[in-house]
Parts: structure tokens; C-alpha cells; sequence
């Protein structure tokens, strides 16, 4: 061995740096919680007419590009498909699912102290955009243990 | 037995170790993520591409000018033997999969 004082020190290396990479490349904290606020924006032009619901429409649509692309613009490396395994694809998509779950859920909740729509939406958006902002990291770094070394 | 000249070097074998997770990776990601200067990750990407391992495109985002890294094929062959090579030398897989199935998916 030339550089490396074993074979074990190398193979180390390797996946150290594969980890590094991949807690590298991080979702930006903003980004759920801003999805989840345009998407909600855009559900509440629903329950409007008129200017407002054109106005509400055009900024949830637009919005929701614009951060996308704002993402798009962020990436600085493209993982490959099979740096995910089973277990890191099962953890993200619970984390989604739960996500998805509480946004469904609290306006039912909600719904039992009010009739309003908007109102309904409103809290269910504020709520679940605070759930996914306190969950970003957590959930990152349950999937990161779990993703594989990639030859 | 014999490892890869090209990758056995430190800086050179965490690089192709980053860019196999990927692919493609931005010049700065693999600067910032492997803490090196730009001269190095430059020179050592150079002689990559000198390899035939890795391949540069330069592009632009916006009005910003960037640079991305990819393995060519013959550079993912090239980890993949030098790792197989280490794996046989030690005597065990690169990583026990957390699914119990082998690192190589």
C-alpha cells in the first residue's frame, strides 16, 4: 500500500467520503415549508372568486415553479438511482406520507371548531409547513444512515 | 496485486469515490465537500481526464460559469476493480448493507 497504511484505511476512506457526499447536498429548510405554503395558497383560491382567486392561483402556480427552479439552480451534484436502498427509499416516503397525512388531517380537526374552508386550509398549511421544517433534518439523516456504498 | 496507480492516491481516490455516487457533481460541491483547494481538485481531476476516468463539461447556470465532473465508463470500471481488489485483500465487502444485501446493488 502506498498512500494508505491498509487496504482497511482505503476502504474506509471510500465510504466516509460517499457519506460526506451525500450529507453534502442538503434540502433547503425553506423549501417543504414553502411548497406546502404555495400549494396551500393555491388551495384556498378554491374557495374564493373572483380577482382573488385569480390572484391566489397565479401566485401558488408561479410561486411553486419559481422555487423549483430556485432548487434546480442549488443542485451541484446529481445522484445516481442506486445510491438509494430500500430502507432510505422507505424512510422518505413515510416522511412524505406523514406529511401528507397531517395536511389532509388537521382540517378535519380544524373543522370542528369551524365551518370556513379557508380557514380549515389556512391552519393546515401554517401546521404542516412548521412539521416539515422541524422534520427535514431528522428525516435526512435517518435516510443518509441508510443509503449504500456506490461503486 | 496490483491497484489502480491512477486512483491510489488519497486525494484522487476520494474524488472518484464522490463522483461514483453520482452522475455528475459541480466542481465547488467536490471542492467544498472533500475540503481541497481549487488547484488541487483541478489538478487532480486533470489527471483523471488524462486517465480517460473522468470527464469535464463546463456550462453555465444563469450568467455563472460552472464545471462538472463525470466517471466515464472506464473510470466506474476502474473503482469498481480497484475496490474489488481492496475487498479481496481484506477479506470482507466494502460495507455490510444496512438491507443485508450486497453493497453492489
Amino acid at each position: 500500500m502506498n498512500d494508505f497504511s491498509t487496504a482497511d484505511d482505503a476502504l474506509a476512506e471510500i465510504e466516509r467520503t460517499q457519506q460526506r457526499a451525500y450529507a453534502g447536498q442538503r434540502l433547503p429548510l425553506w423549501y417543504l415549508p414553502g411548497v406546502v405554503g404555495l400549494g396551500t395558497v393555491a388551495g384556498i383560491a378554491a374557495e374564493v372568486d373572483g380577482t382573488a382567486q385569480i390572484v391566489l392561483t397565479v401566485l401558488g402556480v408561479v410561486g411553486l415553479a419559481a422555487l423549483t427552479a430556485l432548487l434546480a439552480s442549488r443542485t451541484r451534484i446529481k445522484f445516481r438511482q442506486r445510491t438509494w436502498t430500500v430502507r432510505a427509499g422507505a424512510w422518505m416516503a413515510a416522511w412524505f406520507v406523514s406529511a401528507l397525512v397531517l395536511w389532509g388531517v388537521v382540517p378535519l380537526l380544524i373543522g370542528l371548531f369551524t365551518d370556513s374552508d379557508v380557514w380549515q386550509k389556512a391552519i393546515a398549511g401554517v401546521v404542516t409547513a412548521a412539521y416539515t421544517a422541524a422534520t427535514t433534518r431528522p428525516a435526512e439523516n435517518r435516510m443518509f444512515a441508510h443509503l449504500g456504498v456506490v461503486r | 496485486m496490483n491497484l489502480d496507480p491512477v486512483i491510489h492516491t488519497p486525494a484522487r481516490l476520494k474524488i472518484v469515490s464522490l463522483l461514483a455516487t453520482a452522475t455528475e457533481t459541480e466542481f465547488a460541491f467536490v471542492r467544498d465537500t472533500l475540503d481541497m483547494s481549487d488547484s488541487v481538485v483541478s489538478k487532480h481531476a486533470s489527471a483523471l481526464e488524462k486517465a480517460g476516468y473522468v470527464e469535464v463539461r463546463k456550462g453555465y447556470v444563469g450568467k455563472r460559469p460552472r464545471t462538472w465532473f463525470k466517471l466515464t465508463r472506464q473510470g466506474r470500471q476502474a473503482f469498481d476493480e480497484y475496490v474489488t481488489t481492496l475487498q479481496t485483500i481484506v477479506g470482507r465487502p466494502l460495507a455490510d448493507h444496512p438491507d443485508g444485501a450486497p453493497a453492489t446493488e
